[in-house]
């Protein structure tokens, strides 16, 4: 992010603790016009941080700001910045769609039921119809239509690419790099499916556990890494891995590139996102 | 305000399930003779208990919070909602009971064949000050520990039904060992009709100041967070 420019979204020291789960410190940037990718696997805490930022969830510390404003000072108008969509999006099932579009046009006064017609017609959605009878991937698709249809600079989505075919997923990623071409819109959406986060993010942000285990440039966080293997696993290997896998005959660890060149070890490539989040996992983020 | 009459307008208007609207139909029941009124008045948490079920099990309130709102406008809506809920309701009972006036029933009407407190003006400002009672204790139950969702709607019901039906006891005792409250109270005569009115006035206060209260402590405990 060039300096002095204003984020999109901040997000500094989140912190929110059920006792069974804690939020811990959760910090992370994303620059104006662009698409991050918020990975991480069940239970990491994605959602967790979505609902902090959308403040449906009151976070016990940490300050979340959109666009340079606080969300917590000025909740209504920074609100109305965002559009946010819910993956499986449940709520309503016996709302017609175009009823809940209506009701959401009262929240937001700047929205465009010419956008919303064309988001569903680009979708083949059926506003006449009930939520409940829609597919899980209609819900989601109608979800995603619904919040994009008022003028946001920021667009949260939970799991938009779930529960979509491949077809309807590719869709939705050309519309996300759609949004992003005016240079001042941005997209945090979080997902566990990685190649979609291969296809369009520019940055990333990794979560497991409550803490995030890397933030920043996508291409920079996998090229920091490198995923080797070799026969023997040496000490130095199990020292210096992130994590790695053992089998009889040889072994893959996940490194830093800073603690290249190591003994024992093969072959050294970049690691892809899955890769990244597969063994950052295994190693419970304890090593960041 | 604006907001929350949003919100407890977008309740109806997206959770309701229509077949409920029927049960706004008991009402009637204060035609059934021999039936306690205040049984039929209290019917409405049927309505509300099924209604709020709906909005928890579809998670609504949580997609109410990522709109443009702020938490305290999420109680107040429900507030709203749980008022529009009573009121409609006990506007039902109101004329199931102008209809038991005039239904024939040995020798006299259905209004005057039924056990306890009749259902002359008074009584609806009784059923508005229970109904008060009711929302004091519900309120910030429902809301308790800042998240509806993880509340239990089923306790903040019971316990909400249970002081509305001990306040109720109140003027049924009132009723039956003050002669004053019981020639109000538990008959139709004319002479004590602007007593009726006044009882009546004093319930809709009462009602009004007490669900400003509830509303009030839920809130302070719902913006405290989730």
């Amino acid at each position: 992010m060039a300096s002095g420019e204003t984020a999109a979204l901040k997000v500094e020291s989140l912190t929110k603790d059920y006792g069974n789960f804690k939020l811990d410190k959760v910090c992370f940037e994303l620059p104006k016009g662009y698409v991050m990718g918020f990975v991480g696997r069940n239970g990491a805490g994605k959602s967790t941080t979505l609902s902090c930022i959308m403040r449906s969830v009151i976070p016990d510390g940490g300050k979340v700001t959109v666009d340079g404003e606080d969300i917590s000072e000025n909740e209504i108008e920074v609100k109305r910045k965002i559009a946010f969509s819910s993956g499986t999006f449940e709520s309503f099932p016996r709302a017609k769609g175009d009823a809940l579009a209506k009701v959401y046009s009262t929240f937001y006064p700047s929205f465009d039921f010419d956008k919303f017609e064309k988001l569903k017609r680009r979708f083949s959605l059926d506003g006449t119809k009930r939520l409940k009878e829609m597919s899980a991937g209609m819900r989601v698709k109608f979800s995603v239509a619904l919040a994009m249809s008022h003028d946001a600079k920021l667009y949260v989505f939970d799991e938009p690419t779930s529960g979509l075919d491949p077809v309807s997923r590719d869709e939705m990623l050309d519309l996300f790099c759609e949004m992003i071409e005016d240079g001042e819109s941005s997209v945090l959406f979080s997902t566990h499916i990685t190649s979609d986060l291969d296809k369009i993010a520019d940055y990333l942000t990794l979560i497991d556990g409550g803490r995030i285990i890397a933030s920043g440039v996508k291409n920079e966080i996998l090229d920091a890494h490198a995923l080797v293997s070799g026969g023997e696993l040496t000490d130095e290997v199990r020292q210096k891995a992130i994590a790695y896998k053992k089998t009889p005959l040889n072994y893959t660890a996940l490194l830093k590139k800073n603690d290249l060149p190591i003994k024992g070890a093969e072959t050294s490539v970049r690691p892809d996102i899955e890769q990244l989040l597969i063994y950052y996992a295994k190693a419970g983020g304890s090593r960041e | 305000m604006k907001t929350a009459l949003k919100l407890a307008s977008a309740h109806f208007k997206l959770n309701l399930p229509k077949p409920l609207l029927l049960m706004f139909l008991m009402g009637g029941l204060m035609c059934a003779p021999n039936y306690p009124r205040i049984v039929v008045v209290m019917l409405f948490i049927m309505i509300l208990g099924s209604l709020l079920g709906v909005t928890r099990e579809t998670r609504s309130e949580e997609m109410f919070l990522t709109l443009p709102i702020k938490r305290v406008d999420n109680v107040k809506g429900q507030a709203l909602f749980t008022v529009s809920i009573q009121l409609i309701y006990l506007l039902c009972c109101a004329v199931g009971a102008t209809v038991a006036l005039f239904i024939p029933f040995f020798g006299k009407t259905i209004a005057t064949s039924q056990p306890g407190l009749v259902a002359n003006v008074a009584f609806f400002g009784v059923a508005l000050t229970v109904y008060g009672v009711f929302n004091l204790a519900f309120l910030p139950l429902y809301f308790k520990g800042g998240n509806a969702t993880a509340s239990s709607l089923f306790i903040a019901c019971v316990v909400g039904i249970l002081c509305a039906f001990a306040t109720y006891g109140v003027f049924e005792l009132l009723a039956q060992t003050v002669p004053q409250f019981g020639k109000v109270l538990l008959t139709f005569g004319a002479d004590t009709l602007p007593w009726q009115f006044l009882i009546l006035f004093c319930g809709a206060v009462v009602y009004a100041a007490l669900t400003v209260w509830g509303t009030f402590f839920a809130a302070k405990r719902y913006v405290r967070g989730s």
